[in-house]
């Protein structure tokens, strides 16, 4: 995951403000970026907003970047900074708009798979357990299941799981023990179990 | 070796599962697994759980993302340029950015600098308890301006929308020239 020998060219380019060497850099980072911003905040536009924010950020602030091999982890942070960030500010605004929207906000899971239920296909586990056919409702479902997660626990879900990105970069990402982010992948997964039992259990 | 029941494996499997656990209950939980169908069932279902989520197809970004970006890094580079130029100095970029508390700051000075002007009684004004010559006859023909002007300054030395500054020259002037005055009248 870390960049390799042409990434930290790019690097040492960018530095020197090469533009071209920056948009390679971007052409490259940019899907896994975009999907992260995705997953957490939940909305495309909002999605393509912070992350075109995220790249600027980059751009603005490579020069202080010390180790160039480093890039991938200082990315990552930069995008889960800007996401939380955004996050807080939709929050707040929120609430001062009008205290009823604080019931609507919270996303009722079980509510809404209720009504549902029936016009999603269940994946069929026991063809090929390796291999799971997603329909684009089971999509949604998985989707709102993971924006329904406590923001720390979607973190670490939506960059090991969406992402593949090994526990202890997240780790470094986070800045915290590889300890902690296995119990927060745990809890996540034990609450996915839960949300998503119907399409799991057969 | 710990022996585990059922219940308690149950409460470490997503921790089993994410190689969150200690040797010890690893082995344990490993060896419940091998002989309890329902553990089994249960921690498949969490790999289940961790396969449905990698099976979420990745979103594109927008095709325009990098047209938009790039625009914005170019727009971000010619203002850096502008600056290096001194098109628009640093400061001035600075002052804009920071014109709300500078205009507070300023305010407050203000009002600080006038507060303490009010409230300064300089040492070299005459004092408010100089003697005045309030039995002064106005209806005798012979008025001495001098000291009426002085009876008059001084009264009106306690308002305090009074310029003192003024007053205490005046009424001083006026002094002077009172006792120049009377000296020439002596030597007459």
């Amino acid at each position: 995951m870390e960049p390799d020998a042409i990434d930290v060219k790019l690097i040492e380019r960018c530095k020197s403000g090469e533009l071209s060497a920056f948009e390679l850099l971007f052409k490259k980072y940019q899907s896994r970026i975009y999907n992260i911003v995705c997953s957490i905040v939940g909305d495309e536009t909002e999605s393509a907003d912070l992350t075109q924010e995220i790249f600027l950020d980059v751009w603005r602030s490579v020069k202080t970047l010390r180790r160039n091999e480093a890039f991938a982890s200082w990315l990552y942070r930069i995008a889960l900074n800007r996401c939380r960030n955004h996050l807080k500010t939709k929050e707040r605004r929120l609430e001062t708009q009008t205290q009823s929207l604080d019931e609507a906000y919270e996303f009722d899971f079980d509510a809404s798979e209720e009504k549902s239920t029936a016009t999603i296909q269940i994946p069929d586990w026991t063809q090929n357990p390796e291999r799971v056919i997603m329909t684009s409702e089971l999509e949604t479902k998985v989707r709102e299941a993971l924006q329904s997660l406590p923001q720390l626990h979607r973190e670490v879900i939506v960059m090991h799981h969406l992402e593949g990105i090994e526990v202890e970069q997240i780790a470094k990402v986070l800045e915290v023990s590889q300890g902690t982010i296995k119990s927060r992948l745990a809890r996540a997964r034990e609450s996915l179990r839960r949300k998503l039992a119907k399409y799991i259990e057969r | 070796m710990i022996s585990m029941r059922c219940h308690q494996v149950e409460k470490y499997l997503p921790d089993y599962c994410a190689d969150a656990l200690d040797i010890f209950r690893r082995i344990a939980i490993k060896r419940h697994l091998k002989r309890c169908f329902l553990c089994s069932r249960e921690l498949e279902i969490l790999k289940r759980t961790a396969l449905l989520v990698e099976a979420v197809p990745p979103k594109m970004p927008p095709e325009d993302l990098w047209l938009k970006t790039k625009l914005a890094t170019l727009n971000e580079q010619e203002a850096q340029i502008e600056v290096e130029r001194g098109g628009h100095p640093s400061w001035l970029y600075w002052l804009q950015k920071l014109r709300a508390p500078i205009a507070i700051s300023v305010s407050v000075v203000a009002l600080v600098a006038l507060l303490t002007l009010f409230s300064i009684k300089p040492n070299f004004l005459p004092q408010q308890k100089m003697q005045v010559p309030y039995n002064y006859n106005t209806d005798n023909d012979n008025i001495d301006l001098g000291i009426y002007f002085q009876r008059h300054a001084l009264k009106a030395w306690n308002d305090p929308f009074a310029d003192r500054a003024s007053l205490g020259w005046a009424i001083l002037a006026s002094d002077q020239n009172q006792k120049k005055i009377e000296a020439e009248k002596g030597e007459k």
